[in-house]
């Protein structure tokens, strides 16, 4: 996972509803193919920031990467954050079919918060928090939301993350299964907890770190609109007029 | 006269000359005269659950792509990439909103759209960026896609002809619309692919070949009712579709028993479908049906389940084989459990039936290696009568007349028979509002 060019991100700051947001920002030259906002918590911006971006620049993607550990507040408030990251994001033109949101922790939750808010490219939550309703059920307001969510999901856990058990992955999976109009997918490690997506020198938490950013990519390159060259532009309205 | 068959009606006599199933040549005269001229079988829309889903397979040899696009729409593209033709996916199914060939890295979008090319600039501003191809014709008829490569071929359900009714009597087993479960069997056979369309309406072979099969039957109820065998009719539908139908009563037949809850619950979905169609459609349904849509796809509706198989020529002595399990979703859990089970004891490719029938063909094709010495298979069993059971072969003659029709320009005409009675024509009746539109041609699988 490591790059072989490693470029330093632009450390900066977002205004939003809930205070200064602290990001990290990786701009690309020439044509990205896609743009992608990570959301960071539980001090996993600091420590592995500026890697997700360098991985995510290899595969095409610029992105910029948010401190949620900064900022506190409702749900709704934070899927509002959310929304003005994604305003930052299109100052550089990215619109929404064309970011992929990944987020870990509290930043997984709210990325299937936002997946049902905002019509984006691809979601993805890394061990996602506060999922139940404090015993091993789904938490109904998570169930509820399954209808609206409209951007294509995927949830990666360990089976050991005793923040969501067993029974409430099976309810989520079912929950989306039947009602989500988007494509959705819920994978769960064996043997590992809620950290597997951090560095460790165990096996099996190296596998499943290895394959989750596998999966996340695979997920992003197969949803996210690439952003159309000059030429691919002016052959669209060629055939749009013709 | 053809040199493929011979229909003597004066005898009678009714034979298939043994060079059909070995015959290079025959194989590639079928591919541009039937596979290329029919209406084939992709898919059932119920397989594609979510938008952008998709599932990969062949048709008539080529491989595509049966896709719902972001859209709802079913599509049906040629997994090949326009620009040097390597295949755009590379997976069974899954979903995905683009599609990009490992090649050159040309992408696609699931409508089929080039969305973007490596390096386009190297193309100039004039270059026409194609899509994905497409066979020129798709509809579907009550969840059952079937594409076409013939632009001139006639719309589906004028093509579907009589075999149309024997889909209703699968579709109307559900109010919500019946569903492919997840899970495929796929298999191959050593063998012509004809010999497993003849096999799926021949009711001749079952006592004999499946003798184990009945055995199991018999242990499990304790006797064998065949107070039915010799009761079901063979009915040509027109355009080489047949069936075998039988009347009800083969739930005491064929399977192990339902229990109490699981024979109630049928009992009451075939009440809603007397209540909505009328008693005769009901009667109807509740009999049993080993259908063929000409050229190679079955539908065989058993109580044991209802499978949907396609069979794929590869050379003239070895076919693939895939069948899918479709079911009326909203069937309650003890009764899928025993459906399931009786499926997979019958149809399984581990089962108790299917292996017995690969070997039946398999030994066939072995056979066929003395076809100088013996030329001709023989299909006249019932010729004679004024009647057609299921015993009899008039269900792979009016297959095989078609066939030769298409191969050869021969046309010979159906046979004459009584007209059937009740309950086999039993009429659908529209006692409650319909809640589906039946044909759904895809004009807008134009990309």
């Amino acid at each position: 996972m490591t790059s072989a060019v490693r470029i330093r991100p632009r450390v900066d700051a977002v205004d939003s509803e809930l205070g200064r947001v602290p990001i990290a920002q990786l701009d690309l030259g020439g044509i990205p193919r896609g743009a992608a906002l990570l959301l960071c918590s539980g001090g996993d911006f600091e420590a592995d920031s500026a890697q997700h971006l360098n991985d995510l620049a290899a595969h095409g993607y610029e992105g910029v990467a948010a401190d949620l550990d900064a900022i506190n507040g409702t749900d709704e408030q934070l899927v509002d954050v959310v929304g003005t990251l994604l305003t930052h994001l299109r100052r550089r033109d990215w619109q929404g079919e064309q970011v992929g949101l990944i987020g870990y922790g509290l930043g997984g939750r709210l990325a299937l918060l936002a997946s049902a808010r905002y019509g984006l490219g691809a979601t993805v939550s890394v061990s996602p928090t506060a999922m139940t309703a404090g015993d091993e059920h789904l938490s109904p307001a998570i169930g509820a939301l399954a209808p609206a969510v409209r951007t294509p999901w995927l949830g990666m856990l360990g089976e050991d993350d005793r923040a969501v058990p067993a029974t409430a992955c099976d309810e989520l999976a079912a929950a989306l299964r039947l009602d989500s109009p988007a494509y959705t997918q819920l994978v769960r490690y064996p043997g590992v907890g809620g950290d597997f997506y951090r560095a460790s020198s165990e096996s099996i938490e190296i596998a499943a770190s290895y394959d989750y950013w596998q999966r996340t990519i695979e997920w992003l390159n197969l949803r996210v609109q690439p952003r159309l060259t000059p030429l691919a532009i002016a052959w669209h309205e060629r055939r749009a007029t013709s | 006269m053809s040199d493929y068959v011979l229909d003597d009606r004066e005898m009678p006599q009714f034979k298939v000359n043994r060079e059909t199933m070995i015959d290079s040549a025959v194989l590639m005269q079928e591919q541009k005269k039937i596979f290329d001229k029919c209406w084939l079988y992709v898919g059932h829309e119920s397989e594609l659950k979510k938008p952008n889903s998709f599932k990969t397979r062949k048709l008539a040899g080529r491989p595509i792509i049966f896709a719902r696009d972001a859209k709802g729409e079913i599509r049906v593209w040629l997994n090949s990439c326009p620009h040097r033709g390597a295949m755009i996916c590379r997976e069974p199914e899954g979903n995905a909103r683009f599609m990009t060939c490992f090649y050159h890295g040309w992408t696609f979008n699931i409508a089929g759209e080039q969305v973007s090319m490596p390096g386009d600039q190297a193309y100039g501003e004039n270059f026409e960026r194609p899509g994905l191809a497409k066979p020129p014709r798709l509809s579907s008829y009550r969840g059952f896609v079937f594409a076409s490569f013939d632009p001139e071929i006639v719309d589906l359900e004028t093509y579907l002809a009589g075999a149309k009714e024997y889909i209703d009597l699968i579709a109307d087993q559900s109010e919500m619309g019946m569903e492919v479960i997840e899970g495929t069997h796929e298999y191959s056979v050593k063998a012509n692919w004809k010999l497993l369309v003849e096999n799926s309406v021949d009711g001749y072979h079952a006592m004999s070949t499946h003798q184990r099969y009945f055995e199991m039957v018999t242990a499990a109820r304790e006797k064998l009712d065949i107070s039915l065998v010799g009761k079901e009719r063979g009915i040509a539908l027109g355009n080489g579709h047949a069936v075998v139908a039988a009347p009800p009563g083969t739930e005491e037949l064929l399977g192990r028993p339902l229990s109490a809850e699981g024979q109630a619950e049928r009992k009451a979905r075939y009440a809603a479908i007397a209540e909505k169609h009328g008693d005769e459609w009901a009667t109807r349904v509740r009999g049993s049906r080993n259908l063929v849509i000409f050229p190679n796809l079955i539908i065989i509706d058993l109580v044991m389940g209802v499978v949907i198989r396609k069979i794929d020529p590869i050379t003239p002595d070895y076919m693939e084989v895939t069948a899918w399990h479709i079911v009326p979703p909203e069937e309650g859990a003890g009764l899928r459990a025993q459906r399931l089970d009786n499926f997979l004891t019958f149809w399984g490719p581990g089962g108790l039936a299917s292996p017995d029938d690969v070997e039946a063909l398999e030994s066939a094709q072995q056979g066929f290696a003395a076809y100088r010495e013996l030329g001709w298979s023989d299909m006249s069993r019932g010729m004679s009568n004024s009647f057609n059971t299921g015993q009899d072969e008039m269900q792979m003659r009016t297959w095989w007349r078609r066939w030769n029709e298409l191969v050869t320009g021969e046309v010979l005409p159906p046979e004459e028979k009584d007209p059937l009675g009740l309950p086999w024509s039993g009429r659908r009746l529209e006692l409650a509002p319909a809640d589906d539109a039946a044909t759904v041609d895809a004009a807008t699988n134009a990309g």
